[in-house]
């Protein structure tokens, strides 16, 4: 059995290497950049210093910030209020049909972000599609700005992060089954209550996971607020491809980095603690 | 028990979630085959956008490095992540299983930067040596190895362990166990990981953007299409790409379909 | 006379728990031989041990006299039927029989002959090109049976090769096991925990208790004479009686507190006890019976007797068992035929049982 271990070890060994080789020491990397300080001509003096991180807290970077984690919760939100009821229209279909509907929902996730994007902005301009259609229509006059703004960035988000939010809440009523929400009508409970009395509340790691799902890609990203927001509206993503691509200022653009992973921990560990105490549906009906 | 109007609600969203996801796609669709090539007028179906697609030169070159990072991504991908997936399954260690999820849930701006500073640092500053094609073959390779272990893992996970004792029992060794009993049981595995981390090594563009140095992938050259002056040709372009993004997936599902079956 | 395998002084750890403790056995050649015991008694591992999957941390497991410690199982003349029948599922039922043919280095030809051969005689003939998926439970069964003894080995261990049929399909291949093992005439090997398997199936049965072998004999021997109260427990349905040996007054008896069991003086003599040892008289539900009050005058003497009310009554079919509470003590079990006098009894009714001393066995000890 000890031969065992040593073949276990030589198996998972080039991963681990290739990993701490190209994932943990880069982000180390990034993690001593952010308090050393930029060159006169771009590179990094290495002089330790607080200052980027003084820096970032200033307003501008701050409202940046600010407007990236807006996003991302209204991007959050949104798809979480269209995507239970398409994960729970697809969990309720008959057995053959859900594979096929799943697959029209997840088949546009695989395919390219950056055309799927390049797309909103050719329906979203002022001659684009919507605009043709609200004007043909006599709806408006003037074509509406739709347009590198807040409204373009938060759906392009959705757009391109909903299947990400149906799969772990498809997931999740498909292990709880119908029989609780049978049960819960038994007594006396209509749709709605039955919805919020049992659905929802057993299905909450799902839809924990999906949140994230969603939140996570949002927050940091970078093509979709460059190519729906026109560098009028910036997201952390920009701010950080500024400052390493542009400024070359590249420690402060660590630090935002480093901002960045500290956000997403905070909020991973608090869905983490949540999920430790909410209840598993799947248990709880197979305990029942 | 499920009410008839409730039924209808959420079929009603569900098909306008279909409809909001597929529409930018459709409109792509339908503008590269639109006479014009713009958005305000419709000029007539045409090919012509597609023809003019095939003889740009900077475009298919952009495809060749683009494949052949791919390509060389997958490969290692499955070389790496294979044995990992095996490494796995055997330790059976949360801490280790957690960890394989990182590189796939870290955000790729942050990735980006992380290698570009890393590869600057070793080699362009003390090797002096260029970014190009194979510093994206790394990127992507970090990844994807990721993809592969973890698909893989599923595919063991329903693997019966007692079909590798049984061939031992009836007398082949160790190797030929794995050569005529393993492999072709997770084969079908390996190849759906393949093909996720293919596709999405030929999509991806923040990572290549940061680590290709001087060098253009396909994405990279959509990127500047899109974002520095826009001619029809890319929404021709656009819908290949899309069109062999889908048979892909499709083929991948398929493939893990039949695994499931068996 | 030594048998074709003879486990000597076997012992197995894992971690603080012996699965296997100091375990000799010989088995001899053409038997059919029972590993019996509840699961955790060690007889799987020893089993695996046999084929080749675990060590023994001592004790030697000989083949026709040469130590198989150390050898693969790829090189052991020894063939496992796993429990999960273990098909591969990427190829068909002929490839999969001829599978350890190929290995060997047998030719196509002659191997997919062989298959054939071995398929007919689990009469699956028709099946070869089939996938294991498409397989019933019995038909996969017989699948991993034909690709074990295609190869023929000098031993075939079965693990467990009932737990997962249905009861139907456990009967018919009860029979069938036993019919192929004498034709084939290959010594057999049989893990089991169910005891009725054992009794139908095995020329000699070792029942295990928690890593040591508690005793070894044929079917009969074992459900007759049981040497333990685990044995006598474990293989079939027993009522226990147990007090203190008391051997005056001639007729020796077990003293409980106020009761008196008269038992056996010879089966006492033979197990060697004396006045004030703890011993246990085990009676067969079929040997014991219900008589009428006015009957019961009419016993001869030596008789035990005894009263109670009937707890319940469960249909078995081919007969029924009777639960009668005994005054102030235990439960036992009657076992009556379905059309013997006395049926139309219930629960709640009032009754006497009875069972002859000859027809109880003695054992030393009390049950846990």
């Amino acid at each position: 059995m000890r031969r065992g271990r040593l073949r276990s070890t030589a198996l998972v060994s080039p991963a681990l290497l290739w990993w701490a080789g190209l994932l943990v020491l880069p982000v180390g990397l990034v993690l001593a950049y952010s308090f050393f300080q930029r060159g006169t001509y771009g590179g990094v003096v290495y002089d330790w210093t607080f200052d980027n991180y003084r820096r970032a807290f200033d307003s501008l970077y701050l409202s940046v910030l600010w407007f990236s984690l807006r996003v991302a919760v209204e991007a959050t939100v949104i798809s979480l209020l269209i995507g239970y009821p398409v994960a729970l229209f697809v969990a309720t279909r008959p057995a053959r049909w859900r594979t096929v509907l799943l697959v029209l929902i997840i088949l546009p996730f695989w395919t390219s972000l950056l055309i799927r994007t390049y797309a909103w902005v050719v329906l979203l301009n002022d001659q684009g599609l919507i605009n043709r259609v609200l004007r043909g229509s006599g709806l408006v006059d003037e074509p509406v700005r739709l347009l590198y703004n807040e409204f373009a960035i938060v759906i392009g988000m959705v757009s391109t992060y909903l299947p990400l939010m149906v799969l772990p809440i498809y997931a999740a009523l498909e292990r709880l089954g119908p029989e609780l929400a049978e049960a819960s009508a038994d007594l006396g409970a209509n749709a709605w209550k039955r919805l919020w009395t049992v659905m929802v509340p057993l299905t909450l790691p799902g839809i924990a996971a999906g949140c994230i799902f969603v939140f996570v890609p949002t927050l940091g990203n970078f093509l979709i607020p460059d190519l729906l927001g026109g560098g009028r509206r910036q997201m952390v993503g920009n701010l950080i491809q500024g400052q390493f691509l542009k400024a070359r200022d590249w420690p402060f653009g660590a630090t935002l980095a480093v901002s960045l992973i500290a956000m997403l921990l905070v909020l991973v560990l608090v869905q983490s603690w949540l999920a430790r105490r909410g209840v598993d549906g799947e248990a709880a009906s197979r305990a029942v | 028990m499920r009410s008839r109007t409730g039924d209808l609600g959420l079929g009603a969203v569900f098909v306008a979630a279909l409809a909001f996801l597929y529409l930018p796609i459709a409109v792509l669709v339908g503008l590269s085959f639109n006479e014009s090539g713009l958005p305000t007028a419709w000029g007539g179906f045409s090919t012509k956008w597609y023809s003019e697609l095939a003889r740009d030169e900077e475009i298919k070159s952009a495809a060749v490095a683009t494949m052949t990072v791919a390509l060389a991504a997958t490969g290692l991908s499955v070389l790496i992540g294979t044995p990992l997936a095996f490494g796995l399954a055997r330790l059976r260690s949360r801490l280790l299983d957690g960890l394989v999820f990182v590189p796939m849930i870290i955000p790729d701006i942050v990735l980006a930067i992380a290698l570009l500073s890393g590869f600057n640092l070793v080699f362009t500053q003390k090797l002096g040596l260029q970014l190009g094609l194979w510093s994206v073959v790394l990127a992507h390779a970090t990844f994807g190895i990721a993809f592969v272990a973890i698909v893989v893992s599923t595919r063991l996970a329903h693997f019966d362990h007692s079909t590798v004792e049984a061939s031992l029992d009836l007398g082949a060794s160790e190797s030929r166990t794995f050569l005529h009993v393993t492999l072709p049981q997770i084969a079908p595995g390996v190849i759906a990981g393949a093909l996720i981390v293919f596709t999405l090594s030929v999509d991806e563009f923040v990572i290549a953007y940061f680590t290709a140095g001087i060098e253009i992938t396909l994405p990279i050259k959509i990127y500047s299409m899109v974002r520095f002056g826009v001619t029809p040709v890319v929404n021709a372009l656009a819908t290949v790409v899309l069109g062999l993004s889908i048979a892909l997936v499709l083929a991948s599902m398929r493939l893990r379909g039949r695994q499931a079956a068996s | 006379m030594s048998g074709v395998i003879e486990i000597m002084g076997v012992t197995k750890r894992f971690g603080s728990v012996t699965a296997v403790d100091d375990v000799t056995l010989s088995i001899g050649e053409g038997e059919f031989f029972g590993l019996l015991g509840p699961s955790g008694c060690g007889k799987t591992t020893l089993l695996r041990m046999l084929a080749g999957f675990e060590s023994p941390d001592s004790g030697k497991l000989l083949l026709d006299g040469s130590d198989l410690v150390g050898i693969k199982p790829y090189r052991r003349p020894v063939n496992m039927m796993f429990q999960s029948y273990a098909l591969f599922p990427h190829m068909n039922v002929e490839r999969n029989v001829a599978y350890g043919l190929r290995m060997e280095g047998v030719p196509r030809r002659e191997a997919l002959t062989r298959a054939h051969e071995a398929l007919a005689l689990v009469q699956l003939e028709g099946l070869a090109e089939r996938r294991p998926t498409q397989l019933s439970g019995g038909q996969k069964q017989r699948v991993a049976l034909a690709r074990a003894l295609v190869k023929r080995p000098r031993v075939l261990l079965l693990d467990e090769p009932l737990s997962a049929l249905d009861r139907q399909i456990r009967g018919e291949m009860q029979i069938e096991l036993k019919r192929i093992q004498h034709t084939v005439g290959v010594t057999f090997i049989v893990v089991t925990h169910d005891q009725e398997e054992a009794l139908t199936m095995a020329d000699r049965i070792a029942v295990m208790e928690r890593g040591k072998v508690v005793q070894i004999g044929a079917p009969e021997t074992l459900y007759e004479s049981p040497e333990t109260p685990f044995v006598a427990r474990f293989l079939g349905d027993s009522n226990l009686f147990t007090g203190t040996l008391d051997t005056q007054d001639g007729s020796p008896s077990l003293v409980d507190g106020e009761t008196r069991w008269l038992v056996d003086a010879e089966s006492a003599n033979r197990l060697g006890l004396v006045g004030g040892a703890e011993a246990t008289a085990v009676v067969r539900p079929e040997r014991m019976s219900i008589v009428t009050a006015s009957a019961a005058a009419d016993l001869p003497a030596g008789v035990n007797v005894v009263s109670g009310v009937i707890a319940e009554t469960v249909y078995l079919g081919a007969a029924r068992k009777i639960v009668v509470d005994l005054r102030d003590r235990q439960s036992v079990h009657v076992r009556l035929e379905s059309r013997a006098p006395h049926s139309a009894l219930g629960p709640g009714d009032a009754v006497l049982v009875a069972w002859a001393p000859g027809d109880a066995s003695l054992v030393a000890g009390r049950p846990e």
